[in-house]
């Protein structure tokens, strides 16, 4: 008998009545609040910059305060072109400096924005530039991670899913909040 | 001869390994407000949700829904993961977990492994076991780290190097990174071990997560991290490997929901973490494993009482307010996970090593109020406590301290002679050195030294008065 047997005899043996699948009935703030938002993601330290489609590139080239900029964004990538390359990705030339993607949605409840492989292109680009803008359009918030999963799972399924919440941090060392831990030192969103 | 045996029969418990802990009283404070801090923002995000008891309840009801049809989700989920992509194994205990993972390692021509932050493989000895075998093994986590460079456990499932100051961090660093000798800031210090940890990203050939959630019905792993250091590897390594303790699955997205929004909020009080990772899929050319993890799960699943242990999420809630865990340290409690939790699983995994941990506990009741799966932490600990008492060795002492303390208090004359015998104790031997309970602090000050005994006792007081 081998170990995957073995474990699941061991539980047939004392399972007991199936219990039934729960309802989940939860709440949901009736509204969706772009100020619920801001104020969110503003406490976990993540800027965030109002804009219409006109003025986002502008508004990136000016948060990357002349930094190399790097884009996946289709309305973007003509202007700052991706160049990383997944096969050696911590060569320092290809590594942008300021990594521009646009998520699927946010929501509002913890700020975090929905990230799939078609929005990163490279999975690695989440965590490996030193800041990262994240575009939103303020029309794709949704109240509560309940709505959220709702569109995953409707959605076609995913390789890599990714919810950001922030720029990379810890507070490992004596609680002392430590921004840019191990992956971005800066996160901005940009809603429009 | 006789002291040695005492000694032997005194180390390692509960009560012993503390005591070093516990005296003075500044460290103790110290690290029991660095708990209660996260305690009190774990209340803030609490009163953010309106329905969050409700929200708790659909938690528990989600787990015990899924572990009574356990079999099939892991099934479901093995089906799921394998047609992602991912090779899926299974492992009885710790030594198969250590071979299976040696052995993909070897497969795969990895000699050095970053890992990100995983209690299971710290329970399953899992590092020192590949070290031992010639691998080289990095914690990523910054906190991991720090506790492996000290060579070190974990205190605290969550925020592994709660137990240490800057001040010894920084010496660490100097003595292993060579960092400035005393700059204990820590910006400094966490960039530092960002530069060293980047190298170490680079250098590895495999990396290895664990898991905090498996959903079954699409195969997917669920890591969350605040640093985004299991992700590094995850994406930049062309061999992965998650392990999973075979009680991480929930049924679907629609469950998922209600654990991210339980899981931070309850750990640190954060509203989530900053990543919350789902793997699907394998980048094309990267070979990703799944180690489904057994290690006496079973056991816990076999009983009855103790099966809703197995809800737990490893939030490390129940820690964070434990008034014992907060001034004892998570290192007395010589066992992986520490506080409430730990002393219920413990015994599972030693009845006689560990039988002193459900003592370790004032069952004030705290943890159950904050666990989010709502376990009933205080009564599985008071459960152990009858059931340990009768299934292991008794402790000498402390059943011959209860002899006599039974034997006074069941008779009112022995009772009131034995107080009155203890009065003709003088007062300068009861707060001197003697007594092994008085402390000093450095400074001279006393901190806390045996009360004044007083001339009478009620009894005689409330005579006397009355007449
Ligand atoms: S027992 Fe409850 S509070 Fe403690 S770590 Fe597990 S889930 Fe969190």
């Amino acid at each position: 008998m081998n170990s995957k047997e073995r474990i699941l005899n061991t539980l047939n043996k004392v399972s007991r009545d199936a219990l039934p699948r729960p309802e989940i009935e939860l709440q949901y703030p009736p509204e969706v609040l772009v100020e619920d938002f801001v104020r969110i993601a503003e406490a976990s330290g993540t800027e965030v910059f109002l804009a219409t489609p006109d003025t986002v590139a502008d508004t990136v080239r000016k948060w990357s305060r002349g930094g190399d900029i790097q884009s996946c964004v289709p309305g973007l990538q003509d202007e700052f072109p991706l160049i990383f390359d997944e096969q050696i990705p911590f060569d320092r030339e290809k590594m942008p400096e300021v990594f521009v993607a646009e998520a699927a949605f946010g929501v509002i409840e913890n700020a975090a924005l929905w990230l799939t492989d078609s929005e990163l292109r490279a999975r690695l680009l989440a965590f490996i530039p030193e800041r990262i803008v994240v575009l939103l359009k303020a029309g794709s918030l949704v109240s509560t991670m309940h709505q959220a999963y709702a569109i995953i799972a409707e959605n076609d399924p995913f390789g890599f899913g990714l919810f950001m919440a922030g720029a990379s941090k810890t507070a490992d060392i004596e609680q002392t909040l430590v921004k840019g831990a191990q992956g971005a030192k800066e996160l901005a969103v940009i809603l429009y | 001869m006789f002291n040695r045996r005492k000694n032997k029969l005194m180390k390692g418990t509960h009560a012993n390994l503390s005591k070093g802990f516990i005296t003075g009283s500044e460290k103790t404070d110290w690290h029991n407000n660095a708990l209660w801090f996260l305690r009190a923002k774990r209340d803030m995000q609490r009163d953010t949700i309106p329905d969050w008891e409700k929200l708790r309840a659909t938690a528990a009801a989600i787990k015990d829904h899924t572990l009574s049809r356990l079999p099939e989700y892991l099934q479901r989920f093995e089906e799921n993961a394998i047609k992602n992509g991912i090779q899926v194994h299974w492992a009885w205990d710790d030594a198969e977990l250590r071979e299976i993972t040696a052995s993909i390692l070897r497969e795969n021509n990895a000699k050095s492994v970053v890992k990100s932050k995983s209690m299971l493989t710290e329970e399953c000895g899992l590092n020192p076991y590949l070290e031992k075998e010639g691998f080289d093994v990095v914690d990523t986590d910054l906190g991991e780290r720090i506790v492996q460079l000290r060579k070190e456990h974990p205190s605290h499932i969550v925020v592994p190097a709660i137990h240490l100051k800057k001040e010894e961090v920084s010496d660490t660093f100097h003595e292993k990174m060579n960092t400035e000798k005393g700059n204990s800031d820590p910006d400094y210090l966490a960039s530092a071990a960002r530069e060293a940890l980047r190298k170490d990203f680079m250098r590895a050939d495999a990396a290895i997560t664990g898991v905090n959630f498996g959903v079954a019905e699409s195969g997917t792993v669920v890591v969350c991290t605040n640093e985004g250091n299991a992700d590094m590897g995850v994406h930049s390594k062309k061999t992965v490997i998650h392990c999973m303790g075979m009680e991480k699955l929930v049924p679907g997205y629609k469950e998922l929901a209600v654990f991210t929004r339980l899981l931070a909020r309850s750990a640190t009080g954060q509203p989530v973490t900053v990543f919350t990772s789902h793997y699907r899929k394998p980048r094309p050319e990267t070979t990703e494993h799944i180690i489904i993890v057994n290690n006496k799960r079973t056991d816990i699943f076999e009983d009855p009482e103790f099966r809703q242990a197995m809800r737990c999420i490893r939030c490390g809630a129940c820690m964070n307010t434990c008034p014992v865990y907060r001034r004892s340290g998570g290192h007395s409690y010589h066992h992986t996970v520490p506080g409430p939790i730990g002393s219920v699983l413990a015994p599972f995994y030693g009845k006689e090593k560990n039988k002193d941990l459900p003592f370790a506990s004032t069952l004030c009741g705290s943890c159950n109020n904050v666990c989010p799966v709502k376990i009933d932490l205080a009564g599985l600990l008071y459960r152990w406590r009858q059931k340990l008492t009768d299934e292991t060795s008794p402790d000498l002492s402390k059943k011959i301290g209860m002899d006599i303390g039974s034997k006074i208090l069941k008779s009112r004359t022995t009772y009131s002679l034995a107080t009155r015998a203890f009065r003709w104790v003088p007062g300068s031997v009861l707060q001197s050195g003697l007594n092994p309970w008085n402390v000093t602090a450095k400074n001279g000050h006393k901190e806390r030294i045996f009360p004044d005994v007083p001339g009478e006792s009620f009894r005689e007081w409330y005579k006397k008065n009355q007449e």
